[in-house]
């Protein structure tokens, strides 16, 4: 976040924080598996339709930003001079939407999401300037 | 084009970065080409136009319009309510004829319709009848296209080739005995009526009630038949739903519906969030006898019936009364049968047939007298949607739709919570609070409705009463279980306990029990909803089982086939279990006697019950010439239950 992050402890950083959210979400994968597995109502029921949607994305985008955060950990190391904006946006996207799908299936209204949903739009903004910032970086 | 967008997509996706030898402006440049071309292919994929399949010209079609927009459109939003939705007889009212839609498994069946051959005979996933060669000797052979109903029995129609006119098969598949059976033995009809319904009665009939926004289009020369979903969707209850989708494709309306702290949704009716009287209608609109009004027949004719959720039933369709007979959409009803209000009605107005709830209902002092959320709807006992808790297996509930605990006391104690007090129910009742006696439902809303081979409960809610018996015909409460008490104990009990004048009583009222004379000499339909009842646990347990056997071996030989068939289902269940090999409903009256007289003469041979003249038996046994005088006092004028 701050000017000062070198190539070095923004690899470091980021594979921490990747390879720890690839634990978390893996678990929140096993779980949703166990729901299956014990025919949870409240996961598989007809009306539960909207939770069981939104906790699966929760999962996959969980996995998917995981990923991006140690593919970024390698490309940072080998950028001369990191993008600013880069990994706070990264990181906050990995809070923000997969906590954003997950909130939302929690509590559902109606057959939408609930309004934790509201996090995902802002975990996308962020994960496209940070997928951006990195990109203007590789110039 | 689903698999082209993915693959567009994938393809933006992965190719760039195996051009490693690519500067990493070029990655970038080529990543923003890949992916306008998959944009591209993602909105020329929405734009063409699908291939979609011909429309069958011969048979009744599936169209949506008029603001009907289908029960897939309300799936997404709304997955549970579809679901429980789908897991409804409502649903399935009307098919399109496929094997797993059809209850009986076959490949070829040969059938009998009172001598003439009827053969059903699957050709691939096509599903054809022959029929009796037509008068030239020709084969008559028809494609079967669609079915009407899943719950009780499945009637099939084929395709008579007159545009999308369709015929009936006039052999009927009852689902619980799994047997096929001529039309005319299924509906309580004179039997002497052996002639299945017109083709076109489908059209111009049936499809009012069995589809959702059933368009006729029938004229002399046009059938055009088509409705906008086969079998009671979604919008049958909640109107038609564009302008709801349209309305809610915006998620900050939803949201603001959501969170905004209002109840309900203008844009869709609901009828649970009606009054009792806009909500009894919406389930009226097809649970009652009614009319198109003369002013809308054209609209109902080419469009559908112009009434929607939430309106008046009167401003569209005329609820039928035998207390006004002045309408002049009954006229020609009345010209094409004489008897419809026979027919359908006892005399005091409520239906004798199942299906009509919305008479009974609103001659209930539950809903004349209550107010709000207090007055009797169908929502106050009925679940169109399963609950989410409802620990039931889905058929359990479907079979009713009634909400957990609604099969019960329960039901009525919502509104009269002193009987959930056993002391208070008692004092009530005069019977043990755990009996049927004490039984809201057996006492007020007794079995005395027709149909589907069965007596079904009132849905009156009223009071036993000798006097309406009288009055009406209709069997009373207290003698549907006491079936060995006479009128007489009845109406001292009901004199004693609650205090009901008297009403004078004839000789056989007071000395023969209700459930002979009901069996006996009632008309067929009375006669029906007796012979059930003598197969009825709660009735059994109150008034025994010994008896039964020569009042229900008489029915065997019933004129009314609907009759012989409710009254053997009665008999097998006696323990005494008798045996009827040989006997077959459809046969000629003649020999249904044989079996009749063997089972009379086994009882007197064998019956070891005491004496009570009520039942007719003395010392000596039967007391025959009672029997044989009441027997000739039956009512055979012709009953014409149309279901």
């Amino acid at each position: 976040m701050n000017g000062l992050d070198t190539p070095s402890s923004l690899r470091t950083r980021h594979l921490r924080i990747g390879w720890w959210a690839l634990f978390v979400f893996a678990l929140l994968g096993v779980s949703l598996e166990a729901l299956h597995g014990f025919k949870v109502a409240a996961y598989l029921d007809a009306s539960n339709e909207p939770r069981r949607l939104l906790w699966r994305l929760a999962h996959a985008h969980g996995i998917g930003l995981s990923l991006v955060h140690i593919a970024f950990a390698f490309t940072a190391g080998a950028m001369p001079s990191p993008p600013r904006w880069a990994s706070p946006c990264l990181t906050g996207a990995l809070l923000a939407m997969p906590a954003g799908f997950f909130l939302g299936g929690l509590l559902p209204v109606g057959g939408d999401p609930g309004a934790g949903i509201v996090l995902v739009p802002l975990g996308a903004l962020l994960l496209l300037v940070a997928i951006g910032a990195t990109a203007r970086g590789l110039r | 084009m689903t698999p082209v967008l993915t693959a567009a997509i994938a393809a933006a996706c992965v190719l760039p970065l195996s051009l490693r030898l690519l500067a990493a402006r070029r990655v970038v440049l080529a990543n923003v080409l890949w992916l306008t071309v998959a944009i591209v292919i993602g909105i020329a994929a929405r734009t063409v136009t699908p291939d979609v399949p011909l429309e069958p010209t011969s048979r009744p079609v599936e169209r949506l319009g008029d603001g009907y927009v289908g029960s897939g459109t309300c799936t997404k939003c709304h997955p549970g309510e579809h679901a429980s939705w789908q897991q409804s007889f409502h649903r399935t009212m009307t098919q399109s004829v496929s094997r797993p839609a059809l209850r009986a498994i076959f490949d070829d069946l040969q059938l009998d319709y009172f001598g003439a051959p009827v053969s059903l005979h699957w050709r691939g996933s096509e599903l054809f009848v022959r029929l009796s060669p037509d008068a030239r000797g020709r084969r008559n052979e028809r494609k079967v296209v669609q079915l009407t109903g899943s719950h009780h029995a499945q009637v099939l129609w084929y395709e008579t080739g007159n545009q999308r006119e369709l015929g009936i098969v006039p052999m009927v598949y009852r689902i619980a005995e799994q047997r096929w059976l001529p039309f005319p033995a299924v509906f309580l009809i004179p039997p002497q009526l052996r002639e299945p319904p017109l083709p076109g009665t489908w059209n111009g009939n049936c499809n009012g009630c069995h589809t959702t926004h059933s368009m006729p289009r029938l004229d002399t020369d046009r059938v055009d038949t088509m409705a906008a979903e086969f079998g009671i969707a979604c919008e049958a209850c909640h109107g038609p739903g564009e302008r709801h989708t349209t309305a809610n494709a915006n998620p900050l309306r939803r949201y603001g519906l959501h969170y905004g702290g209002k109840s309900s949704d203008d844009t869709v009716a609901q009828p649970t969030r009606m009054s009792s009287a806009r909500s009894n209608e919406v389930c009226g609109q097809c649970h009652s006898v009614s009319i198109v009004k003369q002013q809308h027949f054209d609209t109902w004719r080419d469009h559908g019936s112009p009434f929607r959720p939430g309106e008046e039933l009167a401003q569209s369709q005329l609820v039928v009364s035998p207390q006004d007979r002045s309408a002049p959409e009954l006229h020609r009803k009345l010209e094409q049968d004489p008897q419809f209000f026979a027919h359908t009605f006892w005399n005091d107005g409520l239906p004798r047939v199942t299906g009509r709830e919305l008479h009974g209902i609103r001659a209930s002092p539950c809903y004349v007298g209550g107010e709000g959320e207090r007055s009797l709807s169908c929502t106050s006992c009925h679940r169109m949607h399963r609950e989410q808790d409802d620990a039931r297996e889905p058929s359990a509930w479907a079979s009713s739709q009634l909400g957990q605990g609604m099969d019960g006391n329960a039901a009525c104690t919502q509104c009269h919570p002193k009987f959930e007090d056993a002391t208070a129910l008692q004092a009530h009742t005069h019977h043990a609070p755990r009996s049927a006696g004490s039984s809201c439902y057996d006492c007020h809303m007794p079995h005395t409705s027709y149909g589907l081979m069965k007596a079904m409960r009132s849905h009156s809610i009223e009071s036993p009463s000798v006097a309406r018996e009288l009055q009406t015909g209709r069997p009373n409460a207290c003698n549907l279980c006491h079936l060995d008490r006479t009128l007489q104990w009845t109406q001292n009990r009901l004199q004693e306990w609650y205090g009901t004048e008297p009403s004078p009583l004839d000789e056989d009222q007071r000395s023969v029990a209700a459930g002979p004379r009901w069996l006996l000499q009632g008309d067929a339909g009375i006669r029906a909803l007796a012979a059930w009842s003598s197969g009825y646990e709660p009735a059994r347990a109150a008034s025994g089982h010994d008896w039964l056997q020569p009042y229900l071996a008489q029915l065997l030989s019933d004129p009314y086939y609907a009759v012989r068939f409710v009254a053997r289902r009665s008999l097998m269940t006696l323990p005494s279990a008798p045996s009827l090999a040989g006997y077959d409903e459809l046969a000629e009256t003649g020999r249904c006697q044989e079996t009749t007289a063997r089972l009379q003469l086994e009882f007197a041979a064998t019956s070891t019950r005491s004496a009570r003249t009520e039942i007719l038996l003395d010392e000596g046994g039967m007391q025959w010439d009672t029997f044989r005088r009441i027997l000739a006092r039956r009512d055979d004028r012709p009953v014409f239950l149309a279901e």
